[in-house]
């Protein structure tokens, strides 16, 4: 096959691939944002005394997981606004579902995070006197956070890969930008080699970090 | 006992409790007076730890009751005389009020040694920064650890950091200290320095509730040492007498057993 490559063509398109990387970055960034916010007090809660806490986060958890990300985007972009009448646009859309499943996932890496931390660590605070929410607040979170911080970049990659999918209810991210160039290039093999390697560049620095930082924690532990 | 002033004293009146459907405390008498050293000793699995759980509150008494500093912690009585468990904020007033050593320190890893001393007292006494900083000085300076102010709890030794954690307790000005097998996680030779700490305290006339496996402690430091077996109390009395002629036969056999 001798195909002649013209990568040079996309050279006068380079403001339309940074755009989508802009859109990619912010729909990834303000979902996962919104997640590392949400998901500790529904991670907090899957480890609560209540049973009805425990069942509402559990429950929040599985539904968001266990669908795909791409049904939850359609649904919130389509279904949403005929039951509550209020039209959102397509990126508001996609923020929003990406953000509820975010929500999901780092729950359960928070829940995990908490269980780890050892029960006396908790003993040590209840004895001197701190209530339980001092307890998680400032002995528990924090170490909890600490560790949960490698796989935490795993899953900001793994968001970042999901994003395209938002391309399918028109937001203009990576994938719907550079798409769109192939209409007016007819160039596909450059255009979707060169989303693939962006893709890569702007994913991989958090693949790459995470085992680092992890190695990191471990060595200042047991400096 | 001086009736007037119960500060330091603790009463412990047929304490029961179980962990699914297992009796680990089978109906535990004794009281402990202030300034008295009381030493307690026996097999694991006796119950020891799970009592001074108890009397901090870590775990709630099913039955009986716990007088600390003359207060009846845990629980309370209703309009018909009943006992009823008080809220989690009495708990926790209750609880600061009784110190505890673990024998894993249980030291906070990502605080310095400072910051695990200052923590409680800020947060739970409402203590300035400096005031606290300044009562964490003392205290560190008593366990000898002044230069480890701003050390991380991971560059310490066990014996250190058991240190450490004995100054977190103090820091709460609590009237009675509990001591959990503090020595039984430490190196041979980190032991000794634990144990001078407690010794000082000691003659301080600090209350102390000390299970241990270090019977040449018991023997020169505690003014009582209690014998427990199988959920209750074997055999109480000076060291001397447990030691030299203990009149149990359970009591004899473990002597036998750990004295070798």
């Amino acid at each position: 096959m001798d195909y002649a490559w013209r990568f040079d063509i996309l050279w006068q398109y380079r403001d339309t691939f940074i755009l989508g990387v802009i859109g990619t970055l912010t729909l990834t960034g303000l979902s996962m944002l919104f997640g590392l916010i949400l998901g500790i007090p529904v991670g907090i809660g899957r480890l609560s005394k209540s049973r009805l806490v425990r069942f509402l986060s559990g429950a929040f958890i599985e539904v968001f997981r266990d669908t795909p990300i791409l049904v939850q985007l359609v649904w919130v972009f389509y279904c949403l606004p005929i039951l509550t009448g209020i039209q959102m646009s397509a990126f508001a859309s996609a923020t929003l579902a990406m953000a509820v499943h975010a929500t999901a996932y780092l729950a359960e890496v928070y829940r995990a995070g908490i269980a780890s931390i050892d029960r006396g660590q908790v003993e040590a605070g209840r004895v001197l006197g701190l209530s339980a929410w001092q307890t998680m607040r400032r002995i528990v979170l924090p170490q909890a956070i600490q560790r949960v911080i490698p796989p935490m970049l795993n899953v900001f990659a793994d968001f970042m890969k999901a994003s395209a999918l938002a391309s399918v209810i028109g937001v203009w991210e990576l994938f719907r930008e550079a798409s769109n160039v192939i209409t007016t290039t007819y160039r596909p093999l450059e255009v979707y080699t060169a989303m693939a390697v962006i893709y890569f560049l702007i994913i991989y620095p958090f693949v790459w970090a995470a085992p680092r930082f992890e190695a990191y924690m471990a060595q200042r532990r047991a400096a | 006992m001086n009736p007037q002033n119960p500060e330091g004293t603790v009463q412990i009146k047929d304490l029961h409790k179980s962990f699914s459907g297992n009796e680990v405390l089978r109906g535990i008498d004794f009281e402990v007076s202030r300034g008295e050293v009381v030493c307690i000793i026996g097999p694991s699995g006796s119950g020891k730890s799970t009592l001074l759980r108890c009397i901090t509150l870590l775990e709630l008494p099913e039955r009986g009751r716990i007088y600390v500093n003359g207060h009846l912690v845990g629980f309370r009585q209703n309009k018909n005389g009943d006992l009823v468990p008080v809220s989690q904020r009495e708990l926790n007033r209750a609880r600061a009020e009784i110190g505890m050593v673990f024998q894993q320190f249980n030291l906070w890893p990502h605080k310095s040694v400072l910051g695990n001393l200052i923590e409680a007292p800020m947060l739970v006494r409402r203590m300035s920064r400096g005031q606290a900083t300044e009562m964490a000085a003392d205290l560190l300076g008593k366990v000898g650890l002044m230069e480890k102010i701003d050390a991380y709890p991971a560059t310490l030794s066990g014996g250190q950091q058991q240190r450490v954690a004995i100054a977190r307790a103090l820091a709460m000005q609590p009237k009675v200290m509990l001591f959990d097998e503090v020595t039984s996680a430490l190196d041979p030779e980190l032991v000794q320095e634990v144990l001078d700490v407690m010794k000082q305290l000691a003659t301080e006339g600090m209350t102390m509730l000390v299970v241990t496996h270090e019977m040449g402690f018991a023997r020169e430091v505690a003014d009582r040492v209690v014998f427990m077996d199988e959920g209750v109390v074997v055999e109480e009395g000076p060291p001397d007498r447990i030691f030299d002629e203990p009149v149990n036969e359970r009591t004899r056999q473990f002597l036998r057993a750990v004295l070798r």
